[in-house]
């Protein structure tokens, strides 16, 4: 039985995808900007569901791009499916095992909804880190000039 | 004496320590985790964590579990410095056995078996589930193949 939550403790908003039978998730904090693929002038050669090892089968997913933001760091990244916020409960978010840990590196939590592990919550940290390292030249992180 | 839980993965009855099942739940809804292997698909929730998924079919050669597919029954496993969940067809109550009763493996072969006993007219696998799962961890049991849940096509 889980303890009932702490009030002072503030949930955490999500930006879930969904991509047919995989639902994945980011902190929605570390999210700048959503953008339409074709609203972009130079379309992220990376794609999520690529860095999470899987393989998009429904090319009528509609893609978009994901800009993550992360101090003065920023990287786009694409992403497929529909989206929608979702307000996670602290003790709703659950460390990934350890001994999974290696299995999916870019995934450091699974979030219950509905009392069911549902989303895959990948750290924006390190997603991150896994764009940069697997197209640094392509996709250069875009610093900001202006701070907020 | 030993006391051994029996439960039923497909039409194969297997017994597994006692000592180390926590609990018996019933069918618990697990999440795939891309990249993992058959042996140890996903996670579910328990107790306020996630916990691994521990598929015994996957080493039998039998039916493993897939995206979606749940099995009626749920063991709780503490092995070593993990706690996992281990989903079966079914699960019997305790018996406890004597140590002349655990024979050494002749009949069945499975792996990871390390005794066999008669019970319910049947001879019946004493699996090292602890082995199992060292082995899971270390990279040792064969790759059977990661978990492919990227492989599917849905309407978007």
């Amino acid at each position: 039985m889980q303890s009932a939550a702490d009030p002072r403790r503030a949930p955490t908003s999500l930006l879930a995808i969904h991509a047919g039978e995989i639902s994945w998730a980011i902190p929605s904090a570390a999210v700048a900007s959503v953008q339409p693929l074709s609203a972009s002038a130079s379309p992220p050669r990376l794609d999520v569901l690529a860095l999470l090892g899987l393989r998009l089968e429904d090319a009528s997913l509609t893609p978009r791009v994901l800009v993550l933001r992360l101090g003065d760091d920023r990287v786009a990244v694409l992403v497929h499916g529909t989206l929608a916020l979702a307000e996670t409960a602290e003790q709703d978010l659950l460390p990934l095992p350890i001994e999974l840990a290696e299995s999916a590196p870019l995934v450091s939590h699974v979030a219950v909804v509905g009392g069911r592990p549902a989303l895959l919550v990948v750290s924006p940290e390190r997603l991150l880190r896994a764009a940069l390292a697997a197209s640094p030249a392509n996709v250069p992180p875009i610093r900001d000039s202006v701070s907020r | 004496m030993r006391a051994l839980v029996p439960a039923r993965i497909g039409q194969a009855w297997l017994l597994l320590d006692a000592e180390i099942i926590r609990e018996i739940l019933g069918s618990e809804t697990w999440l795939p985790i891309p990249g993992a292997r058959a042996e140890m698909p996903g996670v579910i929730a328990w107790r306020g964590r996630a916990i691994p998924v521990v598929d015994l079919a996957a080493p039998f050669g039998f039916e493993r579990l897939v995206s979606g597919e749940t099995r009626p029954r749920t063991l709780i496993a503490a092995v070593a410095d993990s706690i996992v969940a281990v989903p079966v067809d079914a699960a019997r109550e305790v018996h406890v056995f004597s140590p002349a009763e655990l024979k050494p493996v002749a009949v069945t072969h499975l792996p990871y078996a390390a005794a066999e006993t008669e019970l319910f007219e049947r001879i019946m696998a004493v699996i090292d589930l602890p082995r199992f799962v060292a082995e899971i961890l270390g990279g040792a049991s064969p790759e059977l193949g990661r978990e492919g849940v990227g492989s599917h096509a849905v309407g978007g």
